[in-house]
């Protein structure tokens, strides 16, 4: 009987234990989420203003060469 | 001119409303994992900042009044509002090492950045229970909200994670009131007859 409730509180502890991991990776991972969208939407937003600079150089480069 | 003008003003509003709506997504994300958190341990939620109190938040909300909810006016729409300035010692009622304490887009607006991060510390105990969303410090928001003081973020360290934080400066919010001004003039100024 002293066995089977040591074992339970030994299972109960490690449950507990995993709870808690598992949380923290949950965590971490929101961490590392958050910091990756924002990361993305940065250089997102950087090199679609590039691409729209380039495009519209082009255009108006090509535009001008057209016009003569 | 006044198309290209267009378009860049077009671009940047663009991209502060995706800034917008990642922040709130990461906001919404924050507040469950808190919530999870405080119910896991057994301790109250401690929300910082009143919940409808931002310009887009006031419109739909990203996170919810916790067990108590803190804010300099108050939380008027929450069941248990504390009126008190985290920057200003204790607050009353939430004991040391008692809570989970989620601060949301807060310690952009603060005066004194250490007393706040320090109050939150003492609140929560472990950098583990603090759940902290910034707004994104490279975004025209984080220079010209009205009353960002501060801009930065959250680091992860081998400990947890930091406030990595910095001055807003005079001279940014004048340059970058001026920029959009240039090309809001730009863009929508009357032709001449």
């Amino acid at each position: 009987m002293a066995d089977l409730e040591t074992a339970l509180s030994q299972a109960r502890a490690e449950a507990a234990a995993l709870a808690e991991q598992l949380r923290q990776t949950r965590l971490d991972l929101h961490r590392c989420g958050a910091a990756d969208m924002n990361r993305t939407l940065l250089a997102s937003a950087l090199s679609g203003a590039l691409g729209l600079v380039a495009g519209l150089g082009l255009g108006l480069h090509m535009g001008t060469k057209r016009g003569k | 001119m006044k198309t290209l003008a267009r378009i860049a003003l077009g671009y940047a509003a663009a991209v502060e409303s995706a800034a917008a709506l990642v922040r709130f997504r990461e906001r919404t994300s924050a507040f469950r994992l808190a919530v999870d958190r405080a119910a896991a341990l057994g301790r109250p939620l401690v929300v910082i900042g009143d919940p409808d109190g931002g310009m887009h938040t006031r419109l739909l909300r990203a996170y919810g009044c916790g067990d108590v909810c803190v804010d300099l006016s108050g939380c008027p729409k929450c069941p248990v509002t504390v009126v008190a300035d985290i920057t200003k010692g204790p607050i009353p009622g939430i004991a040391d090492d008692s809570s989970v304490v989620f601060v949301s887009c807060v310690l952009e607006y603060v005066t004194d950045l250490q007393a706040a991060l320090a109050e939150i510390a003492r609140m929560a105990g472990r950098p583990e229970n603090v759940f902290i969303v910034t707004v994104q410090p490279w975004t025209l928001t984080a220079r010209l909200y009205p009353g960002a003081t501060w801009r930065g973020s959250t680091v992860p360290t081998a400990g947890g994670h930091a406030v990595q934080m910095q001055p807003v400066h005079l001279e940014e919010k004048l340059a970058a009131t001026l920029g959009l001004a240039v090309l809001a003039a730009a863009a929508f100024w009357p032709r001449r007859k």
